[in-house]
């Protein structure tokens, strides 16, 4: 990898799931995972150089997928749902085509206690290595009858995708309806190796300016 | 001090503070010092002085400053109750200037705000009465609390009116004096005192209350007087003014401090008299003149004004602007910029044209305000259909009405056809001129020429006749002249006419004389044509007699004229001829000066310097020769002999008829009777284009004798946009052979005015350039003939006609004609024309022809400048001058170029890119290639090999895998299928339904609604769950490592298990089994029904049934569907699945006259599948289709698990019975309790056919072939088994080898039966010395692969014991239709030591 031209580059994520915004529910947990193309690969993350101790330590495919905890709203007037669900996830790829998306889904009980699904949403992994925020609007599909609807209220079993991956992608969207229902915000901290090399410029020319980037975004809350 | 009056003394102090503030505001000139002092300094003064001052009652005043005050105060008490006119706002004269009042005004205006309404209320109210005492006084301030700033403002406001009537009462005098200090200030007692004396007496205050304002108006009557420069400020006063005035006169009173008089001069007030100040103002305002400009002020010097309208160049429309103000903006432009940049050409106003359109671009909203929602709401309007908007289409914004185009085609006449005989082309010639005779007959152009020319020369007599009144000589002569050379132009016209007249009856006598020369040479008529000249007798006398004064009259004519042209050139001859006589006379004067001067000079010299000088200049003129009448009279005669019907002669009209009879056929020569069979042979139809589309086609009619096709059709074309080109197209079809196009001929478009009805028929030509030559009489079309023997004279037709015809526009079901309207206001170039009145000017027909238009708008000298003419104008410079160019090709993408990264070459270099694409079209080698290399030269050449590999074998038939022809053409086939509906299903994979994208519930019906709400009481755990049906996964949304196989095994019987025992294994006892996967059960477990009743054919058939290879469909079409073939389809592929495999046996069976049924139902290992069900004697027999075993129905290792439904030949019978292991059921299907039949009485049987063919064909199989194919299989196989022990030598043991193959077909005949023991007798008797242990292999043959496998999974190879020897053996059966049983025996040998 240290080779004067590399064959790949790598994209390193790290970040939080950091809150959302869910006016009408409550008790709410999210499931992340991450929809890349086929040249994308989440590479091992070995520390066969680090300390004694972490030697040993091989996550093999870093935070690809994972579930957070149950969050309640906060108190206060933001009613914010705070699950500050760590990511982390380095990829390597040869190909920025089917740059990667993490595909979040909110859940929480309905009324009856069932867990059934609050939202779908999908971002692209900033293309920029810096800090970002994202805040993903989400959405759930609508069932497709006003019947269907009722019966799924009562019976707690909404509709779902069959896959959350579809989210990311758009093909067979055309013969779903959804309903917008919140907000979750993401933070990304996003380092790049090689991209430069390969001949894909992504970011400010310096690094030095990569606080930009980072402080635009916030001014776009 | 008492606390009141120290109270009192607190407001005082609040008052003066409080009027020191205000004094502030209006007094700039005091300093902030200057305040301060004044506040500290009040207390400062001894308060005995002030009183003794104010005590002073008309005591004169010591200090100047004090003057006013004492005044005041003591003309408050003496003047009171007098009315004296008081001028409250003296002072004003003194120190308020014009800005300070209007800042005091402003200052006021807040304050006034606030109190406004109170003090109002207060002014009448008598005041004195509540400050007569301090505690009334008191109780006024704590009213009037809340902030501080609200009392003193309260304060202020009653101090002012206080005031204000100390001041009316007693300012007398101040006027013009200047402010005055007020005196120091008073105690708290003083104060009370000095208020309570003054007003003593309380009814004249009220009195005086009234006077005060009597006296401010007559106060404002006399400061107008005084003041007029401030007379308009004045006007304006009100009473908030007054109490200004009073505000001045309590700032005297107490806002000044005593000590401002050291700062302080009296003097008199300045005043500006009114002359001086409208001086002032003059010099520094500047009122502009509203009076016109004159234009030379406006432009430059010596420059006349130009009017660029007037020179045809558009000029907008200026905005309006009233003159007044235009006028006010010119002086004023002219004041200040000297340059006169400000004004145009014409000394007006640069503008641009009014911007402002003529209509509302908004909707007009309705005046009513609570319309105003109903204005807002939404209009429900139905979606318009989608017009294309071309460039003739009719404005978007119309209604897209079906607008209709009539097309009456009436027929078609072929003014030449290839199959023109000779005769036909005389005749064709002949009817054209008679048409052209007829035509110039009409319109009868010599007689109009004639009577005209007679009418100009009455005229000209009469114009000549001086009887008539002079009026003046000039004008007739001009008109005479003018009537002559009319003469002269009508005559050469009309004698032109009458040539041509003559020649054409000429011509037509002629052609038809050589008509008939022609009918009599060729001895048949072809047309009916007859021409008869009727003659029409003419009175000879008056004939001549017309003819001779017509000739007369010509030669007078002429005469006149030449003499007229005579006497002209007579003239200029005179002319010329004096001049060249002055000019003579001049030169021999020259010459004798020049002989006389200079004799010396030779001659010669002087003849070369002046002689040819002179000798061009003029020659002499030579008079014109009078023309001789005779000659006149000659020249006339023989043109008029020429061009004229002789007098006397008859006059001869031709007249055409059709009354001539036709040669019948049996008289005419074999050449033309087939040409008229050809004519008779051919038809003609025409196609019509509409906008080059074909819209319609008229039936096709056979061509007639007389080469004339009548159609008689019309056509509604029913059209949206506006026609571009109509056109028909003329074919001709010969026979049944193919058509031919003759022609094309473009219609017009109708002008709108033409509607159905009214449209007369027209005719157009059309002309072909095909070359046709003929075997017989017809004349053929672009081909030279000659109507003479010898062959000269030839003569070249090109096939042509006419197609008459009419087009109109059509009158819809309301009279309302169907054309596209013209009253657009919609944007596009026929708005354009619209506004400029084009199709008024030259119909609609002219927009398609930009020639037309362009001519019109030459014509109507359209100003190129106007906006509204823009679109029009350049349609017409690109439609005149061609300028824009126009490509022959048409370019999709036409920035395509500036996007191309790289040459198309380069791109196709790229494996990367090779890569990527294949990817994306998701080709199978490459459908899930991941992490394609960063750069090319990562790329491996070899990953490409595979797939070009395929690419080229796609049509090449690889027979190594196969090593028979048939099999790997099979193979191929079936490769090509399974692509063809992969790819199918690559496609079908991105059609998604909802049900693959969202998990919803069912739409519930009433059942499950009352289950799920049964469910809702249920256990949420219950103890022993059920197992829930998971979701299929269809295949195709696999990849690779989805699938995890789970084998869960539950039980197993009678399993083969190698004996442990090392020591047997010596004895090749169990070990020769027959390990064919098939036999999975062991045949003693076989039902008794396998002893003497079980007829061989039977077997046989299931035998051969099951040698036919096993391919399951979920193979070839992974989880997408099942196919079940026809046996002949089985047959030839030689592969299929259970079905194919049960058809094909249970087909067998019904033919050899058993009654058999196709079991559906499941089976351990297969799960669903087919099995056949027979009914032998009394017991029925389960034949398991693909391995060829049978079993009885209460074989309990029968491994048909369950029925579901039994198939016959002629009905279906689905399983009611409480079970379905076949173990338990009955399988009679005469019970229509046990089986429900598909047919039954309500559904008979409809007596369907069947898919199957009606019989199989069966080819030998080549002996030869199978022989050479075992050849093969076996030394494959010894390879293999070399090439898997690497390490090892490898020997062959031939003797038993060629005992293994003696014995294989012994297997073959046996079925792999009850040889058990004789095999075993055998081996031991010819290996005796050996340890044996080996395999008899039997498949049915499909390719080589398997059998490979299945060698190696005996494992024989991997016995490492050194000194073992291998046998090995292949024996193939064939059967027919390439069917083969394969053999294999596979064996290790140990040498017993």
């Amino acid at each position: 990898m240290a080779a004067a031209s590399p064959s790949v580059f790598l994209l390193m994520v790290n970040g939080q799931v950091e809150s959302a915004q869910f006016p009408e529910y409550d008790d709410l947990f999210c499931k992340y995972c991450f929809v890349y193309g086929q040249d994308w690969a989440p590479t091992a993350v070995s520390w066969t150089h680090g300390p004694p101790l972490l030697r040993a330590v091989v996550i093999p495919e870093g935070l690809e997928e994972g579930i957070s905890q149950i969050a309640s709203k906060s108190q206060d007037v933001r009613q914010a749902l705070v699950w500050n669900f760590p990511i982390d996830v380095t990829f390597k790829s040869t190909n920025p085509y089917g740059w990667p998306q993490i595909v979040l889904s909110v859940y929480g009980p309905d009324v009856f206690g069932n867990d059934v699904v609050r939202g779908y949403g999908a971002v692209h992994v900033p293309f920029s290595p810096g800090r970002h925020k994202r805040t993903i609007p989400m959405f759930v599909p609508e069932s497709t009858s006003t019947l269907q609807k009722f019966t799924s209220w009562f019976m707690g079993r909404r509709p779902e995708y069959t896959d959350p991956k579809v989210v990311a992608q758009g093909e067979g969207r055309e013969v779903t309806r959804v309903r917008s229902q919140g907000f979750v915000t993401l933070l990304f901290n996003v380092v790049t190796k090689d991209m430069k090399k390969l001949g894909y410029d992504t970011g400010p020319v310096d690094t030095q300016g990569v606080l930009g980037p980072s402080l635009s975004q916030s001014n776009l809350q | 001090m008492n606390p009141k009056e120290e109270k009192v003394k607190i407001i005082s102090e609040e008052f003066t503070g409080e009027d020191v503030d205000a004094e502030v505001g209006r007094q700039k000139k005091n300093s902030k010092v200057q305040r301060q002092q004044r506040k500290k300094k009040p207390p400062a003064t001894p308060p005995e002085e002030m009183v003794s001052n104010k005590f002073q009652d008309g005591g004169q005043p010591e200090m100047v400053e004090e003057e006013p005050e004492t005044n005041l105060l003591s003309l408050t008490a003496r003047r009171g109750p007098r009315s004296l006119p008081p001028i409250p706002s003296a002072s004003r004269t003194g120190f308020a200037e014009f800005s300070m009042r209007e800042r005091m005004r402003e200052k006021l205006q807040a304050a006034r705000s606030k109190a406004e309404s109170a003090l109002l209320r207060d002014v009448p109210t008598p005041r004195p009465q509540r400050l007569r005492s301090p505690s009334e006084r008191e109780t006024e301030t704590e009213f009037g609390t809340e902030p501080n700033k609200e009392v003193g403002g309260t304060q202020q406001e009653d101090d002012s009116q206080r005031h204000s009537r100390f001041k009316l009462r007693g300012s007398a005098h101040k006027i013009k004096s200047k402010p005055q200090p007020p005196p120091g200030f008073p105690s708290a007692e003083e104060a009370y005192n000095f208020f309570t004396f003054n007003f003593d007496p309380e009814p004249e205050e009220l009195e005086g209350k009234t006077q005060v304002k009597d006296g401010g108006r007559a106060h404002q009557e006399d400061q107008e007087g005084e003041e007029e420069a401030c007379a308009q400020e004045r006007a304006k006063k009100t009473e908030e003014e007054e109490l200004l005035n009073g505000k001045d006169a309590e700032d005297f009173l107490l806002g000044l401090d005593p000590t401002a008089h050291d700062f302080v001069s009296v003097r008199a007030a300045e005043y500006e008299s009114a002359h001086i100040r409208l001086q002032k103002e003059k010099e520094i305002l500047f009122v502009p003149s509203r009076l016109t400009v004159p234009t030379y002020k406006k432009l430059p010097e010596n420059v006349q004004p130009r009017f660029l309208e007037d020179e045809g160049l558009y000029i907008g429309e200026r905005p309006e602007v009233p003159r007044s103000n235009e006028n006010i903006m010119e002086n004023r432009l002219l004041i200040q910029e000297p340059g006169r940049k400000w004004f145009g050409d014409d000394g007006r106003i640069l503008a641009l044209p009014s911007p402002i359109k003529p209509f509302p671009s908004r909707p007009s909203l309705s005046t009513q305000e609570q319309s105003t929602k109903a204005e807002l709401e939404t209009l429900y309007k139905k979606a318009v259909k989608y017009v294309h908007s071309r460039q003739h289409m009719i404005g978007s914004g119309d209604p897209p009405g079906n607008f209709q185009l009539d097309i009456d085609i009436s027929g078609l006449i072929f003014s030449h056809h290839p199959c023109f005989s000779r005769e036909h082309v005389l005749a064709s010639k002949l009817a054209q001129l008679y048409d052209q005779y007829l035509a110039r007959q009409q319109r009868n152009k010599t007689k109009f020429l004639t009577d005209k020319l007679q009418a100009l020369r009455k005229a000209v007599q009469t114009g000549l006749n001086p009887e008539k009144a002079h009026q003046s000589l000039d004008t007739t002569q001009k008109t005479i002249n003018e009537y002559k050379s009319e003469i002269r132009h009508t005559r050469k016209l009309r004698d032109a006419e009458q040539e041509k007249d003559r020649t054409l009856l000429k011509t037509i006598i002629k052609v038809w004389k050589e008509m008939k020369s022609l009918r009599e040479f060729q001895r048949f008529t072809n047309t009916p044509l007859k021409l008869v000249l009727r003659k029409e007798k003419v009175d000879q006398k008056v004939d001549e007699d017309a003819y001779e004064a017509e000739i007369q009259a010509e030669i007078h004519e002429l005469l006149e004229e030449h003499t007229e042209e005579y006497t002209r050139k007579m003239e200029e001859y005179r002319t010329s001829h004096q001049q060249w006589k002055a000019w003579r006379k001049a030169q021999r004067a020259k010459k004798k000066k020049k002989k006389g001067t200079a004799e010396e000079h030779p001659e010669e010299e002087e003849e070369v310097v002046e002689e040819p000088f002179p000798e061009e200049e003029l020659t002499k003129p030579v008079p014109p020769e009078l023309t001789d009448p005779a000659v006149i009279e000659q020249q006339v005669r023989e043109r008029v002999a020429h061009s004229r019907r002789k007098p006397g002669e008859p006059m001869l009209v031709p007249e055409l008829s059709l009354a001539g009879n036709v040669t019948p056929n049996e008289q005419c020569p074999r050449a033309e009777v087939s040409r008229r069979e050809d004519v008779r042979r051919r038809s003609v139809y025409l196609k019509v284009l509409f906008n080059s589309k074909e819209v319609s086609r008229t039936v096709s009619r056979p061509l007639a004798a007389d080469f004339r096709v009548h159609f008689g059709q019309i056509f509604n074309l029913q059209i949206f946009n506006w026609p571009e080109s109509l056109m028909l197209q003329v074919y001709e079809t010969i026979g049944h052979s193919s058509t031919t196009l003759l022609a094309e001929v473009f219609l017009p478009i109708p002008e709108t005015t033409l509607v159905t009805g009214r449209a007369p028929i027209e005719e157009v030509e059309f002309s072909s350039s095909q070359h046709v030559t003929l075997d017989h009489e017809g004349v053929g079309s672009g081909v030279p003939f000659s109507f003479e023997a010898d062959g000269s004279n030839q003569l070249t037709l090109m096939t042509s006609g006419k197609v008459s015809h009419s087009v109109a526009w059509a009158i819809g079901e309301n009279g309302i004609p169907l054309i596209p309207p013209l009253s657009q206001q919609n944007i596009g170039f026929r708005s354009a024309l619209k506004r400029a009145d084009a199709i008024s000017s030259i119909g609609t027909s002219g927009l398609t022809d930009m020639k037309k238009l362009a001519k019109w708008a030459a014509e109507s000298k359209l100003d190129p400048n106007d906006p509204n003419n823009g679109p029009l104008m350049q349609l017409i410079s690109v439609a005149t001058s061609g300028e824009s160019y126009v490509p022959d090709f048409f370019r999709l993408e036409q920035l395509q170029q500036a996007f191309n990264f790289v040459s198309e070459e380069e791109l196709n270099r790229s494996k990367r890119f090779r890569l990527l694409c294949l990817r994306s079209q998701e080709v199978p080698e490459f459908r899930n290639y991941k992490q394609i290399p960063a750069y090319d030269r990562e790329i491996m050449e070899k990953v490409f090999q595979d797939y070009e590999k395929r690419l080229r074998d796609r049509n090449v038939i690889e027979t190594k895998d196969h090593l028979d022809t048939h099999r790997a053409t099979v193979a191929k086939y079936l490769q090509q299928v399974r692509e063809s509906v992969v790819n199918r299903f690559l496609t079908a994979k991105h059609h998604f339904l909802l049900t693959d994208l969202v998990v919803e519930e069912e739409v519930p019906n009433i059942s499950i609604l009352g289950l799920s709400l049964f469910k809702l009481a249920e256990q949420k755990r219950p103890l022993r769950p059920r197992r829930k049906g998971r979701k299929k996964v269809t295949a195709q949304n696999l990849s690779d490592g989805d699938i995890k196989l789970l084998v869960n095994i539950i039980r197993a019987y009678d399993i083969p298990v190698r004996k442990p025992v090392v020591s047997k294994f010596q004895q090749p006892s169990r070990s020769s089994r027959t390990f064919s996967e098939k036999q999975t059960a062991s045949p003693s477990a076989h039902s008794p029904v396998h002893s003497t009743d079980y007829p061989l054919g039977q077997e046989l058939v299931a035998r051969y049934v099951s040698l036919i290879p096993f391919l399951p469909d979920t193979v070839s079409f992974a989880g997408i569907c099942d196919l079940w073939s026809t046996s002949d389809q089985f047959l030839d592929l030689l592969a299929g699945d259970e079905e194919e495999h049960a058809v094909l046996l249970c087909n067998y069976f019904l033919s050899l006259g058993k009654k058999a049924w196709l079991v559906m139902g499941s089976a351990i290992p297969e799960g669903p599948t087919a099995y056949v069900l027979t009914l032998e004697k009394n017991y029925y027999l389960i034949w398991n289709p693909c391995s060829g075993h049978c079993y009885g129905q209460f074989d309990t290792f029968c491994p048909l698990k369950s029925v579901g439904c039994l198939i016959g030949p002629d009905n279906i019978w689905f399983n009611i019975q409480h079970h379905d292991s076949p173990l338990r059921i009955n399988f009679d299907v005469a019970k229509p309790k046990l089986w429900k039949s598909f047919f039954s009485r309500s559904l008979p049987y409809p007596g369907l056919s069947s898919v199957q063919p009606e019989e199989l064909i069966y080819q030998r199989t080549d002996k030869a072939a199978a022989a050479e194919l075992q050849d093969r299989i076996e030394k494959i196989l010894k390879e293999k088994i070399m090439d898997w022990r690497p390490r090892h030598l490898t020997r062959w043991n031939r003797h038993c080898t060629s005992t293994l193959r003696h014995f294989l077909p012994l297997l073959e005949r046996s079925q792999g039966e009850d040889i058990e023991d004789d095999h075993r007798a055998e081996l031991l008797k010819q290996l005796g010395d050996y340890r044996f242990s080996g395999f008899p292999l039997h498949m049915p043959y499909s390719e080589v692969k398997p059998l490979i496998e299945a060698v190696y999974s005996t494992g024989v190879h991997n016995i490492d014991v050194p000194n073992v020897e291998f046998a090995l053996a292949v024996y193939i059966h064939p059967y027919p239709k390439n069917v083969l049983s394969v053999w294999i025996y596979v064996a290790s040998l140990v040498r017993n030591r």
